[in-house]
């Protein structure tokens, strides 16, 4: 694995360096994974290869501005523009910011959710860090897996398409051929897709309700009825339309819609996210024998932060004389 | 090293050939068919994940906790010589600390 990456890494420097990025643009579309032709033996679009989103919906998927920090608190003014970043993301500085975004839900780009579950949603905006799914590494169902900020695999057969995230390892198996229900409730929902002329119609149902859609609180309950569309732009771009049905929380139908883009890396792959990993402490560190958070209240921890100033930082050095 | 070999249109056997001269004195190999599952069935989506709803591990962190802080009351044994191979009485640990046992 190593020795592969180091060897592929060379190649493109190479490349780039000997004969410039627009030859090595051209070498990349005939070399890589965006030669495969552009429609399957059965004249189907081609979506077989690694795709990706590239916009802001993981965040929000309703417009909003660019935020100091994903997680804030009241700052010296009591004005909601006063909030400052909080402990947990403090120490990140800039790079803990949330870019804004013009939004991906269509028409009046609102969300319609019935009051109370408005009220549900403002609370799990309240409560990110206790409440997102996400940062527990759970399952992140259908459609929010598909616009997470980590690459997908795609790979279509007549009968089945295989959907592989990089999140989690995620995976959902799309039945193009008949199939049975499935026999409980999932986290990634039950696929049945069929094409509409070059447009892949997915419907995902018996989700357990437990799915977020974004970091902002957005959420549906295990009523949701999701219909995906993936229509061809070019070989290597499709939109991704979703439209999102739950009686339980919204008063009508309502749609996200955003491109794809296939990697259009020679050497594009997915590489494991193994998150569960990487959340065991955040999930598990109050039950700890000597906890690396030391302060919890119950089971919400309380972060304090220690950041050195740079000894090398001309302006403290200034303030210092 | 993998071999997948399809014997006919329901069984594939798979061989495994492990090699790793660090830990095991030669390779050694494994056989097993696989038979192909009813397509229709819809096993797949069963989601056996065992981390989503996984309350048995903090669980059990949390009974380990309960139990120092019984032996530091003085209220239980010291978890350090407790026997979790063979012993699964109700002395000390939860118990002591709840009034039981």
């Amino acid at each position: 694995m190593a020795n592969r990456f180091r060897g592929s890494t060379m190649a493109i420097a190479m490349t780039s360096a000997a004969v410039g990025a627009v030859i090595s643009m051209s070498v990349t579309r005939t070399t890589g994974q965006a030669s495969r032709p552009a429609r399957t033996v059965d004249g189907k679009p081609n979506f077989s290869g690694v795709w990706q989103a590239n916009n802001e919906a993981h965040w929000d998927l309703q417009a909003h501005p660019a935020r100091p920090g994903a997680v804030m608190q009241a700052g010296v003014y009591p004005y909601e523009y006063a909030r400052v970043p909080a402990a947990p993301v403090l120490a990140l500085g800039a790079a803990a910011g949330v870019p804004g975004s013009l939004g991906v839900v269509q028409g009046d780009g609102q969300i319609p959710y019935k009051p109370d579950a408005a009220k549900i949603k403002a609370e799990n905006a309240a409560n990110w860090i206790d409440r997102d799914p996400e940062l527990k590494c759970y399952l992140p169902g259908i459609p929010r897996a598909t616009y997470m900020p980590y690459p997908f695999q795609i790979v279509q057969s007549t009968g089945k398409i295989q959907m592989a995230y990089t999140f989690a390892g995620a995976a959902r198996t799309i039945h193009l051929d008949k199939v049975e229900g499935p026999p409980d409730d999932t986290y990634m929902g039950h696929s049945v897709g069929r094409w509409e002329g070059d447009t892949l119609v997915v419907d995902v149902t018996s989700f357990n309700g437990k799915n977020w859609l974004d970091r902002a609180g957005n959420f549906h309950s295990d009523a949701v009825h999701v219909v995906e569309r993936y229509t061809p732009i070019t070989p290597d771009v499709l939109r991704y339309e979703a439209t999102i049905q739950d009686p339980n929380v919204f008063t009508r139908s309502w749609q996200i819609a955003m491109p794809l883009y296939r990697r259009a890396e020679p050497n594009a792959q997915i590489i494991e996210y193994p998150c569960i990993e990487f959340a065991e402490e955040f999930l598990y560190g109050h039950v700890r024998k000597q906890p690396l958070v030391k302060r919890w209240e119950g089971e919400t921890m309380i972060i304090e932060i220690t950041r050195k100033v740079p000894p090398g930082d001309r302006f403290h050095e200034w303030y210092r004389r | 090293m993998e071999r997948w070999t399809r014997l006919d249109a329901g069984t594939i056997e798979y061989a495994v050939t492990i090699e790793d001269p660090t830990t095991w004195t030669r390779p050694w190999s494994v056989k097993q068919e696989l038979t192909r599952q009813d397509e229709q069935a819809n096993r797949i989506y069963d989601e056996p994940r065992c981390h989503e709803g996984n309350y048995g591990l903090p669980t059990m962190f949390l009974g380990a906790r309960v139990e120092e802080r019984a032996f530091a009351a003085g209220k239980g044994p010291d978890p350090a010589t407790k026997d979790t191979a063979t012993d699964f009485g109700n002395e000390g640990g939860v118990d002591a600390l709840v009034g039981g046992g």
